[in-house]
């Protein structure tokens, strides 16, 4: 008896280990007999050139945005024009001839026929045109344009149709969507055959908006940028972008003169560059006049300059040598996110886009609406960086005098970088901190607190805090003994 | 000067009548006695105060100063010190009250903005601060007979002893860097005299208080209120900060 219950339990247990362990396209021909079937989906993601699909092993492999997950999609990634790369195990590949491979994309299961049959009411849609299989396992390459070209739209294609990079702009408002791409075999009449294997995707094109203007507050080589609160939670933190970029200012100070009248020089201003209270600098480095300007900004007489516009006397200049307000020269870097544009999708799923329109908030501060998406600055203007709670972004190690073009975005989840806010400009000042003031005071003490100040002080003691430590090893030695 | 030796001697004293009452404690019928349990109260060894100070730095009285650059940043407006202090009744004087060390930290900080030197517009908006930790290590003596003999719930005490602060100057940018280069940050001795009052919340409530003892050996709370003489002029040093306060100090302390 308790050998033939020995008997049934092993076989038992070894029908049990052979179905778990068994390879993915034993299991699928157990459930579906007569029908190819998509058994496993590996993932990767890759760059797709123009015009044509790089290979498995190209350099460019992986150029998703970094910090985000691989199923993250953002509008980085979109712009890039980049695509999955799917590598599908397919089971009863001699059936594939009959069946033909489709993969869609919606928000519910797209292998229901109804769900992608017409397009008033397709919730899905195509991300390639059905194919036969005639490999396994299969690889196929999924364009990023495609995933989202439908995903903010109220009706969808029911029939491929490769998207142009203006879907990017399609999501008009802010926070990330959850988008399925579905592998799965029909029949020619679009009848689902086979298994169905879904990969979930996170789809954000858009970060939001900075809710009202920033302004600039000055200090000591550096500026403080106060950033309007923002009642968006798709916003999770701050870039703030300025120019010309800290650390690279290769402009010339220059103090503007009125020349016809006085043949170049400003009498007031010349040649004394003690006299000179403000100065402006180029803010576009790309500028052939700043190749050959001083770089030693600092130590080196402003240059006076001839403007040989009639100006007044103690103007100040931009960089083309035009009076400019507050001594700025607007930034061609740094453009305020005032065009934007809109997407609207007619009946016959034709998406178009429209200028952004312009609302107003309760508290009279004019918001932008559905302004465009840009790629951001390069990474050379970033010059600080916020969490969303932050109301103050600090600018350090900037030059004083120099005038900075100023800019700040939004940041999402998903790495996007929002629309740039206004572009106020600010110029670093000297100010008085209480150091200073001590020292120009008389003032002689620190230099560390490892510094030696005085005879019988030796360094890098603090006698006192020694004292302590000394008291308090005292008293638990004292307990112990007690 | 002269204060600084009243407070290597009250330190030295009182570590040299610690050390004699670990010494004596098995004989307690000597002149002193170390702390011990009551009849039905838990042992007292320690006390932990809770400190809020009116804290003002006397940075501008330094005689080699010509100006005050600390009013002229700060201004006059009243800052405040958060302490907390630990003192170990080492000794207990039998009729008079409890003898022993006793160390503590605060921290202080007063902030204002650093104008423009052309006091042009905008207005700066960078900001400048002074950040003070103020150390000490003194003797403490609590006449505590009045509360334990006759039931007057007041405790008189006085402090003595070395002071030390470690401060920093700072401003948006991080830590201050003065016109040669030196590091806005240092540390300033001095001395520390106090003498205070302490009012026993037991009085109040003494079933509550004996509770509180039971379940966590709490012997008494007190409220008090103390007069600071925090003189740190810079002991030993060539140069220092004066960064001391003569201060009112308010706050909360248990005996356990």
């Amino acid at each position: 008896m308790r050998a033939r219950f020995s008997l049934v339990f092993a076989f038992a247990f070894a029908a049990a280990w052979a179905f778990a362990f068994a390879p993915g396209e034993a299991r699928a021909q157990t459930t579906t007999s007569s029908a190819p079937s998509v058994a496993g989906i590996n993932g990767a993601v890759q760059r797709l050139e123009p015009d044509r699909v790089t290979s498995a092993d190209n350099s460019n492999e992986n150029p998703h945005s970094s910090g985000v997950l691989v199923n993250d999609l953002n509008f980085e990634d979109c712009q890039a024009n980049l695509v999955y790369g799917f590598d599908l195990a397919i089971s009863n590949l001699s059936y594939a001839s009959t069946y033909l491979l489709n993969i869609w994309a919606g928000t519910q299961d797209c292998s229901q026929l109804a769900n992608r049959q017409t397009e008033a009411t397709a919730v899905c849609w195509p991300l390639i045109t059905p194919v036969i299989v005639n490999s396994n396992p299969y690889n196929v390459y999924v364009r990023m344009e495609d995933i989202v070209s439908q995903a903010f739209t109220t009706s969808h294609i029911v029939s491929y149709a490769a998207a142009t990079q203006e879907v990017c702009q399609g999501q008009t408002a802010t926070g990330a969507t959850a988008i399925t791409v579905y592998f799965f075999f029909t029949d020619a009449q679009g009848n689902p055959y086979g298994n169905v294997q879904p990969y979930p995707l996170t789809v954000d094109l858009r970060a939001g908006d900075v809710q009202g203007n920033i302004s600039l507050g000055v200090g000591q080589d550096l500026l403080i940028v106060n950033i309007p609160p923002t009642s968006d939670p798709d916003t999770q933190g701050w870039n703030v972008y300025c120019d010309p970029p800290p650390g690279n200012v290769s402009g010339v100070a220059t103090v503007a003169v009125d020349a016809p009248t006085n043949n170049g020089q400003c009498p007031a201003q010349v040649p004394d560059s003690s006299s000179v209270d403000s100065a402006v600098v180029d803010a576009n480095d790309d500028s052939s006049a700043d190749s050959s300007v001083d770089s030693s900004f600092d130590s080196a007489v402003p240059t006076i300059l001839d403007d040989a516009g009639g100006n007044a006397c103690g103007v100040k200049l931009n960089d083309a040598g035009i009076p400019a307000p507050g001594g700025c020269s607007s930034s061609s870097v740094l453009v305020p996110g005032t065009a934007g544009v809109t997407a609207v999708t007619d009946e016959a799923g034709v998406t178009t886009y429209e200028e952004a329109s312009t609302i107003t908030d309760e508290a009279g501060t004019q918001l932008l609406s559905g302004g465009a998406m840009k790629l951001p600055p390069p990474s050379q203007y970033l010059c600080g960086q916020g969490g969303p709670a932050s109301s103050q972004v600090n600018l350090l190690n900037l030059r004083d005098g120099v005038y900075y073009n100023v800019a700040v975005a939004a940041v999402d989840a998903l790495g996007n970088v929002g629309p740039l806010s206004n572009v106020p400009c600010g110029e670093p000042v000297p100010v008085n901190d209480f150091w200073k003031l001590y020292y120009e005071a008389g003032g002689r003490a620190g230099g560390g607190f490892c510094s030696a100040e005085g005879a019988g002080t030796p360094a890098g003691t603090s006698g006192l805090g020694a004292l302590m430590i000394a008291s308090i090893v005292a008293m638990v030695r004292r307990r112990r003994r007690k | 000067m002269k204060s600084a030796w009243i407070g290597f001697g009250a330190i030295a004293l009182t570590g040299l009548l610690s050390a004699f009452g670990a010494d004596a404690r098995a004989s307690d019928d000597g002149a002193f006695e170390i702390a011990r349990p009551d009849a039905g109260r838990s042992p007292q060894n320690f006390e932990m105060e809770v400190r809020v100070a009116l804290y003002n730095p006397q940075v501008d009285s330094d005689p080699t100063l010509h100006g005050t650059p600390y009013a002229a940043v700060f201004g006059s407006s009243q800052r405040y010190e958060l302490a907390m202090e630990f003192d170990w009744q080492a000794i207990r004087i039998p009729h008079l009250g409890t003898l022993g060390p006793g160390v503590s930290v605060g921290y202080t900080n007063a902030t204002g903005i650093a104008q423009r030197t052309d006091n042009g517009l905008p207005a700066s908006q960078e900001t400048t601060s002074l950040t003070i930790m103020p150390l000490y290590l003194v003797a403490v003596f609590r006449v505590d007979t009045f509360m334990r003999d006759l039931h007057v719930p007041f405790v008189p005490y006085a402090k003595a002893g070395l002071g030390e602060a470690l401060w920093r100057a700072s401003n948006t940018a991080g830590t201050s860097v003065g016109p040669t280069g030196t590091l806005g940050e240092g540390h300033t001795f001095g001395t520390q005299l106090a003498a205070g009052l302490q009012f026993s919340l037991g009085v109040i409530d003494p079933h509550s208080a004996q509770q509180l003892d039971e379940s966590t050996g709490i012997n008494n709370t007190y409220i008090f209120a103390e007069f600071m003489m925090s003189d740190l002029t810079g002991i030993g040093q060539s140069h220092a900060l004066y960064v001391g306060s003569n201060s009112l100090v308010f706050g909360l302390s248990f005996e356990f």
